[in-house]
Formats: C-alpha cells, structure tokens, sequence
C-alpha cells in the first residue's frame, strides 16, 4: 500500500522537524533568559584568524573582569558581523579603520579617528583607540620572482602586463581593493581571479598565480619568503585595527571596557604578526595563543582558555546534528509551503508563471547576500540559515509539484472529471498521488542541495559540518576540512538513496 | 424484453447546430443529431474528423462554441456543480482505459462510489455483482493496471463505467487497443450487455464493422461536420456523396469481403 508509507514518511518528517523546531526555540529562549538576569558578553570574529585571535582577547579579557562571554567565531565577512552588531546580536568585534571608513560609512579621502568616531555614532557604534598595529592591504609575490622581474614598487606592474594575479573575493569587489588600485596606478592587467585568501598562498606556491593581495600583519609573508611590493602612490588607506562595539556596552559592562583598554597601542605588527604565525603555522589554539599574550604583555593569567577540547568523534556528533537540524527544519518548512504553491501554480497558468518565475530568482540569490539581507531580520546562528535554506528548497518543490501536476495524461484527467469528481476529491485521491512521485524527486534535489548549501550556514555562525570546513581552510588543515567536508558528503549520498528508495516503492506497480 | 422501456422512443440527446473551434481550427461545424434512449449510436470517421471532440462535448469536458446540447429536453449545464452531477450519469470509457494507475483494480471500482457515499458493503455487492457480468476473474482486482492484460483492463474499464449504474455510456475506441481475437470477443458481449441493461451508448470508431455490428444509428463525420447519417443500408445504397462511397468501399473490401 502507498498512501500509508507516504503518510507515515511525511509524519516521521513532521514530528522530527517539530522536535528539532520547539528544541530550537527552546534553547533561544533559555538563552534569553539568561541575558536578562546575568547578562553575556558576545563578541565576534571574521573567518579569518586574526579576527579570531583578536575576539578572543576580548573574550578572556571580558571573562577575566569578570564578565560572562561567549565568542562566535569566524562570522562570513563584514557585513555579516555588522550587521549582527546592528541588530544586538552580538556586543564587539575587532576591525580595522580603513574597512569601517571604506565599507561601512563609504567615506572618501583620509578619514581621522574623531571623524570615523563621529560617523559610526549616528549608529549607535563606538570605537576604541587603536590597539597598535597598522594591518593594511600589500600586494606580495614570490621574492625570486619579484626579483628577476625586478618589481618593487606597485607602479612598476605597469611594466609587467601579463603577471598573474589572484586576488581574495573581498579585495575584488571593495573600492579600496583591486578596482581602486587598478584606477589609482592605472593598471593594464585584465585577467584577474578570484578566490580565498587562504588558498592564495597556495596557489603563489605552486604558481598557478604571481601575485595576490596581502595583509600586512599575515604569518605567510615571512613563511612564504614573499616580497610586499612597496605601495609608493600611498593608495591604501591605514587599517589600524580598533575594537567596534555597540554603545550600551558602556552601561552593561564597563568595567569590561575598562579591562580592555589596557590592549589599546599594545598590539604592534610583529606581535600580531607572531600571534598568526603560532595559528596558522604552528598550529595551536587561537584562545590558547591569546591567553598567552595576555599572560607575558598584560601579566593577566587569564581563566578563560581551559575548556578541554572535545574528542573529534563528539565534535563529528555535534556538527551532524546541527547539519541535521538546519536540513530537516528548512526543508520541512519548504515542503509545507512550496507542494500548496505548486499546487496552486499547477491550476493557475498565468500567476503559476509568475510563482515559477519568483522561485527561480530565489535560486539565484548568492547565499552571502542573502545571509546579509537576513540578519537584519533574523539575527545570526540557525534562523537566518534555516530561512536561507528554506528559500533555497521552494523552487525544486513547486517546480516538481507543479509539473508533477500538469503532466498528468490527458486521458486520466479527463476519465477523473468524467467521473464526475470535485476538484478537492480529484487533488487528493488521484493527481496528487500520481504526482507523488515527481514531488518526492523534488523534495530530493530540495535535500541534496541543502545538504551542501547548509555548510555555508556556519558563516552566520549556524555551525554544521561548515564549521570544521571553514576552520579548515582558514588554517590550512586538510584533516579538518574533511572532518566536515567527509560527512556531509556522506549525508547527501544517504539523503538520495533514501528518496530514490521512497520513490521507487511508490511508483513499484505502476 | 424491456418492451415498455423500447416501445417508447425518446431522444435523450438532441444537438443542435453544434460547432466547437479551438483558435482558428474549426473542428466541429452545425453537427445536427439526435440521440435516442436505449439505442447505439455510432460516431464513425476517418482520423482527425472531431468524432472524439463531439464525444467530449456529450460528456460535458468541454462547452461548445456555438450550438446547443440538450439531455432530456433540458440545456447541458455549465455550472461546475451541476457538471459534476450531470457526469455522474454517464459512464466514460477511452481506449487507454483511463484506469488510475496508482489504484489497484478494486479501489478504481470503489472510486466514484465512495466519492458517491455508497456504504462497504453497497459497493462490495456492486463490485461482485459487475465481476460476474464482465466475467472477470476475483484475483484479479489486486492487481493493478500495470499489470493486467489489455482486454482485462478494458473490462474493468467497462466495470467502472458502470459502477453508479449510469444511463449513459460514452465510448471512445474502447476496443481499439487489443488485439483481433480479444477485441472480437468483446464485441459479442459488449453488445449483449448493452441490450440487457438497456443503456444509451455512444461509441466512437474508425471500424465500419464495429459500427455496424454495434449501432442502430451510424453517423459519419468528415473534416467536422457530418456527412451522413442513419442505418448502415442506406449508407450502402444512398452514399450521400462520393467520400461516403470511398469510406464504406474501402473498409468494406478489406473487413467484409468483396460482395459484388
């Protein structure tokens, strides 16, 4: 029979989706809870290890004055961190004042620390004095290279037309990053790629390409033996790294604030610098690096660092059920919502072009930007990843349903109207049963798909198997990397063998 | 038999002027036809004629553009509600069969009863009652469409045609998916059974023999619009024009026999 083993899988959904739901909403009130009688010091990080150093210094600072604090780290880019400071979701974070000026208040020219102050105040932001170190954008290539090439300067690859050049994504897209430089010192390289900072030292290694942007306090210019090209048009602008908080942390926690002044202008670029290097190459823990510097430039043994690290297998299990959880609560949500739509754009031709239309350009939407539209709306952590998923899972399910739908034969559905049926009765004993099939292979790719969607999820800081992977990457562990990438591959492989094997049993006497 | 019901003609179907145009292709034109209780009427012509159009147009799936059917006096509804009520009495067979696949044989039968509020036990004595009139093997109703034979499919076809006792049966090339002995043997027991339960059948074929085995009125449509109409003699006699005379010679030499 197979109405019944349709109804007990859609159940066996329903009823781990709502456990997963009510858990969820659960824990964030719990959570709440706890803001409102000891309150938590959030602070964040960017994925990049600096910016994972550097919030956990303030993390440990803030527990050492006393202060509950949790640290979510390696949050998708600034955007992403902002606008969670914006919407409360999180208390700090560290950035640099060439990226606040440039990106997020879109000031030209050299902007003073009283001016950056003064703009990000309209937002209820405040700064803190720059911690030391200058951490600007350099351009660097392979020191032989640069040698028999005879390239010091940035206005000699004027010169130097056909040197390849890989630059991170950021760097790309951000007016202080390659569109800028390329204008300023009037360029002509035009075949330039795209891809991750961290990949780019790889990629220099192993010449794929020539040169790729830098930042200056990075542990890979010495380990890489890289040459900075000397930017001797002065066209990037300083990136003095400064601590950004929202300004009720002043009333919450100052003498949080007070604990971390004592890090202003003790940071310089070799300190930094060191500190990344001890990540990156040498492979220790970011809170035990910090606790470090704490310890032998503060004199602070700080008593936040020893939490024991959990066993691999423990940590696979947590990821998988976050991974889980993100999957099956934004896919349940699409199934409740898209087989209806599809339903409905199945027996409205014109406007069902229309809902075909907008899910199709759904699809489309780069996650990032999404993440980025959300956040304002959703805060960070699972919602946002789960709404960004559940977008993501409503085109392949209306588009199944609907065809599903209409590619019903002509003589069936003209012997189920001359039968006489209601529309209602027809939907439900005969074109959605037949129809079954084609919606459960869209409920398939609509799973597949998140699968691999959801480990983008961990850049809004959703965890899942993204987790390891972006850690990863980020510390070039290949290891690491697949102790996400490994079982979420797994989870999509099971994900379609169990559709594939749903919908052969309904279509098995067909 | 049933002399009370056949002693009194009355037409049960009376077209007038009816013409169904889809975009520019006009495919049926001023079809003028009376369908009498209790009879057989064939719908016969070559393919693309509109024989299958006009019988959708009986079975309400379709309005048409201009014209009018009456059933019993009274103009088709166009109301959804009173389609579906008007549906309710016709049974509608197509050569697919127009069986669910995703329901096995019983539960094809069970449809429009429980759709209808028949109680189990009504639709299980129904259900017997039609398995001993189309002589169909009990096991049989587990299986699903997939998985029985052309003819056997044709006969639950029939079955659920029948299930709400209709006054009506709309036929299309019910038998033109099987093969010459199977659709032979069907042929002899349909028309029994039509004569026995004294339906109203509208049956539309390409096959002169069928035709004339099964109708006591033939119509011939050609290009959308009907050529000729009546007993199959003054087909044979009186060809209204020199297609009818092509079309009756035709099939006549090759299913028939040469007479001459």
């Amino acid at each position: 029979m197979k109405t019944p083993l349709a109804i007990k899988f859609a159940l066996c959904l329903c009823i781990l989706a709502s456990v997963m739901l009510s858990n969820g909403l659960l824990a964030q009130d719990t959570q709440q809870g706890h803001k409102a009688e000891s309150p938590t010091l959030t602070v964040a990080s960017k994925s990049f290890t600096e910016s994972v150093i550097l919030a956990e210094l303030l993390r440990q600072l803030a527990v050492d004055s006393g202060s509950a604090s949790e640290h979510i780290s390696q949050l998708g880019g600034t955007r992403i961190v902002w606008n969670a400071l914006l919407a409360g979701e999180i208390d700090a974070y560290v950035d640099y004042s060439g990226t606040l000026q440039q990106e997020i208040l879109q000031l030209s020219g050299s902007t003073s620390w009283d001016a950056l102050a003064e703009g990000l105040a309209e937002y209820g932001v405040r700064i803190s004095r720059p911690l030391g170190f200058n951490n600007t954008y350099a351009l660097g290539m392979p020191q032989e290279l640069a040698k028999s090439l005879g390239l010091e300067r940035i206005s000699q690859l004027r010169e130097h037309p056909d040197v390849v050049m890989g630059f991170s994504n950021e760097f790309m897209d951000r007016p202080d990053g390659w569109p800028g430089v390329r204008m300023n010192y009037q360029l002509p390289q035009q075949s330039v790629t795209g891809l991750d900072h961290d990949l780019a030292y790889r990629a220099l290694q192993s010449g794929d390409i020539q040169l790729t942007d830098l930042y200056s306090t990075d542990a890979e210019v010495d380990y890489y033996q890289l040459q900075v090209l000397d930017d001797d048009e002065h066209f990037f602008p300083p990136y003095q790294a400064l601590i950004v908080y929202r300004a009720d942390v002043e009333n919450r926690f100052p003498e949080v604030l007070t604990a971390w002044k004592q890090l202003t202008g003790h940071i310089d670029a070799t300190q930094m610098s060191q500190m990344n290097a001890q990540v990156k190459i040498h492979g220790k823990g970011e809170a035990q690096v910090a606790s470090t510097f704490l310890q032998a430039q503060l004199g602070i043994t700080s008593m936040a660092q020893g939490i024991a690290k959990p066993s691999a297998l423990s940590e696979v299990a947590r990821y998988t059920w976050d991974h889980l959880q993100l999957v099956l609560v934004s896919l349940f949500m699409a199934i409740v919502v898209a087989i209806p739509l599809g339903i409905f754009a199945a027996k409205n031709a014109s406007i069902g072009r229309g809902i075909l239309a907008l899910s199709s350009v759904l699809q489309t939407i780069p996650s990032l930007a999404l993440f980025v539209v959300l956040i304002p709306l959703l805060g960070i952590g699972a919602a946002p990843a789960i709404a960004a998923l559940f977008l993501y899972s409503l085109l392949p399910i209306v588009r199944n349903t609907h065809s599903g739908l209409t590619q019903i034969p002509q003589h069936l559905q003209d012997s189920s109207r001359a039968l006489g049926l209601s529309p209602g009765y027809r939907l439900r004993r005969i074109e959605l049963p037949l129809a079954l099939p084609t919606i459960i292979a869209g409920i398939q790719t609509a799973a597949v798909i998140n699968v691999g969607t959801a480990t983008l999820a961990a850049l809004v800081g959703a965890g899942g198997y993204g987790q390891p992977i972006l850690t990863g990457i980020r510390l070039d562990d290949f290891g690491l990397i697949l102790q996400g990438a490994a079982p979420a591959a797994l989870m999509a492989v099971a994900v379609q063998g169990g559709f594939q094997w749903l919908g052969g049993r309904l279509t098995a006497k067909h | 038999m049933n002399s009370s019901r056949s002693s009194v003609t009355t037409a049960l179907y009376q077209l007038h002027e009816v013409g169904q145009r889809f975009g520019q292709h006009q495919v049926l034109q001023s079809i003028n036809l009376t369908v009498n209780s209790g009879a057989t009427c064939v719908l016969l012509g070559p393919s693309g004629c509109g024989k299958t159009t006009l019988l959708r147009l009986l079975a309400g799936l379709e309005a048409p553009t201009s014209g009018r059917i009456d059933f019993r006096q009274q103009t088709l509804p166009t109301s959804n509600e009173a389609l579906r009520q008007y549906r309710q009495s016709l049974g509608y067979v197509i050569q697919e069969g127009g069986l669910f696949p995703h329901l096995n044989g019983w539960q094809n039968l069970a449809l429009p009863a429980q759709y209808a509020g028949w109680s189990e036990d009504q639709t299980h004595a129904r259900i017997e009652h039609l398995q001993q009139l189309m002589q169909l093997p009990a096991g049989l109703l587990q299986r699903h469409p997939g998985q029985i034979s052309g003819g056997q499919r044709q006969r639950l076809a029939l079955m659920r045609a029948l299930m709400l006792d209709p006054e009506v049966l709309l036929m299309d090339e019910p038998l033109g998916a099987l093969d010459p002995m199977i659709r032979y043997e069907l042929q002899q027991e349909l028309k029994a059974l039509f004569q026995q339960l004294n339906k109203t059948v509208v049956l539309v074929t390409h096959d002169l023999p069928e035709a004339a085995w099964f109708a006591h009125h033939i119509v011939l449509l050609r290009d959308g619009h009907i050529t000729q109409q009546g007993q199959l003699n003054e087909f044979v006699e009186q060809p209204a024009d020199a297609f009818v005379e092509q079309f009756i010679q035709a099939q006549r030499g090759i299913a028939l026999g040469d007479s001459a």
